[in-house]
């Protein structure tokens, strides 16, 4: 990875620095926004004072001075941070485009997956679950339409909840109320592409641990996949997912020996757990837990201009778009062998 | 007399899950058997195709062709494993043949329909290792709960006997040369 982020790096250092001189120059000019507030406001504070009659003394105007400092400090950081959000974005933009050599790419921070795409998984429930999700990237990589998201499925449980207060005669008084929260059943990333093999039925491979009653059992009440339980030879992957398909065969013939070999490469690459479906066609989708664009494009930039800093906080998100592309690679998309 | 008669009831018990498991068991290997077997007709029937496509090319005997014919037809007759496997087989040595001219002549590596052929045959090629593998698995199931203590006693009474693998031939197990 070094090489290919070095070689990134210096063909592009001219518009790394731009986006971190614009960010400073921004940045400079919140910080004189942030003192000629705060003075303004310490101004017009005594001038208030002095013309309603009111006499200065110490502990309000501490209090007051605290409290704009505060308050300014904190629109300070809010702004700071949406800065570099639009400059990591700008940044995941070029990198995206830099890897795929796709000028077409395209990287939308608001933007969620489509409905339908989740629909033809066939992997959550939707009539029970919720999804959300942003940060879509469109991309053809080496010919090949890639598509990757963050993604969150999840239901609203409700919760009652008694509150207990007392009146003015001392009187205990309950209220119930029901307390909303979300509980996600998939927070990750969703990762589309292309495989190079027809197939006429969907094959599902769940993680492992979804079986487990104690731990998961709420999630797999969720998870909608069908079909026969299919036993593969590969010792390591059957450990860590369980494959289903109403065709057995069609199913040993997309994971074959080496691409399971290839899909416990993309584990350790890429931790967390992961839902992989391949669907009619030659579509096929992995859903990977723990892993967000969104920290990507939320990554912290130096206030303060220092190089050192400034690469590796390109360096992580450069490695950590790589190893979406690195699906690709891995699971050898481009083998041309078999008939479109 | 009732202890008997429970030890009686759980043998017929036993006995009736033994035979259907296993009878179970040995379906769903003839299943995979069958698509097997269509899946290597099915490679067979391309072998007119490739012929036409190479059919120009001077050193493709008539000897060659007449040997493919009759492996065509004896796929067709082939009733066992074994018999599937050495068809298999020689159709291997065949693909071989078929890749030699293609080194000798680069005109026909370029040509689409040789191309286009190439691609169903890996794909075909795949279809069989994953039918051949879901056969395998099903065999070592099969036998592997025939051979239990005591179904290894009953499971003759019912016919139910080992079943072979599909296994690779001598040939097939030779390292492939490739040529670049």
């Amino acid at each position: 990875m070094d090489n290919t982020f070095n070689i990134f790096y210096a063909k592009n250092k001219q518009l790394i620095d731009k986006h971190y001189s614009n960010f400073n120059i921004q940045r400079n000019k919140y910080i004189l926004g942030f003192i000629g507030a705060f003075i303004a406001f310490i101004v017009l504070y005594f001038i208030l004072m002095i013309s309603l009659g009111f006499s200065i003394t110490f502990l309000p105007t501490f209090v007051f001075i605290v409290l704009c400092g505060i308050v300014l400090s904190y629109l300070l950081y809010i702004a700071l941070k949406r800065e570099m959000i639009v400059e990591n974005e700008k940044l995941i933009k070029e990198i995206v485009t830099y890897i795929s050599h796709d000028k077409n790419a395209s990287y939308e921070p608001n933007k969620r997956i489509k409905e339908d795409n989740i629909k033809e998984m066939e992997l959550f429930d939707l009539n029970n679950l919720k999804y959300n999700g942003r940060n879509t990237i469109l991309v053809n990589y080496k010919g090949n339409n890639m598509s990757f998201a963050d993604m969150e499925v999840y239901y609203i449980k409700e919760k009652l909840v008694e509150e207990t207060s007392y009146d003015d005669n001392g009187n205990k008084i309950v209220k119930q109320k029901i307390k909303k929260f979300k509980k996600y059943i998939f927070d990750g990333c969703y990762i589309s592409a292309t495989l190079n093999k027809r197939i006429a039925e969907h094959i599902y491979m769940i993680p492992n641990n979804i079986s487990d009653l104690l731990l998961n059992g709420a999630i797999r009440d969720y998870i909608t996949y069908s079909g026969d339980e299919v036993k593969l030879e590969n010792l390591d992957l059957s450990k860590k997912y369980k494959v289903y398909s109403d065709d057995e065969i069609q199913a040993r013939y997309v994971l074959s020996m080496s691409l399971m070999e290839r899909i416990n490469k993309i584990d350790n690459e890429l931790s967390g757990k992961k839902y992989i479906v391949f669907k009619e066609g030659r579509r096929f989708v992995i859903c990977l837990e723990d892993f967000k664009i969104e920290d990507l494009r939320k990554s912290t930039l130096p206030i303060i201009r220092n190089e050192e800093k400034e690469i590796e906080s390109v360096k992580y998100i450069y490695s950590n778009i790589l190893k979406l592309f690195k699906v690709y690679d891995i699971l050898d998309l481009g083998n041309d062998l078999y008939v479109d | 007399m009732y202890i008997f008669l429970c030890i009686l009831a759980i043998v017929i018990i036993y006995l009736i899950v033994l035979y259907n498991v296993a009878l179970s068991k040995k379906n769903k290997m003839l299943k995979a058997y069958s698509s097997l077997d269509v899946m290597l007709k099915k490679r067979y029937d391309l072998i007119p195709n490739i012929v036409n496509t190479v059919k120009g090319y001077k050193d493709y005997e008539a000897e060659t062709l007449a040997n493919i014919i009759a492996l065509r037809r004896k796929a067709d007759e082939d009733k066992n494993t074994k018999d599937l496997n050495e068809t298999a087989s020689q159709y291997s040595s065949f693909i071989k043949d078929i890749n030699i001219l293609k080194e000798e002549y680069p005109d026909l590596k370029a040509s689409s329909n040789f191309i286009h052929l190439q691609k169903t045959l890996n794909e075909i090629e795949e279809q069989i290792s994953a039918a051949r593998r879901t056969y395998n698995a099903h065999v070592e199931s099969f036998n592997t709960f025939i051979s239990f203590i005591p179904n290894n006693i009953f499971a003759p009474m019912f016919g139910y006997k080992p079943y072979d693998f599909f296994e690779a031939t001598d040939e097939e197990k030779d390292r492939v040369e490739v040529n670049i």
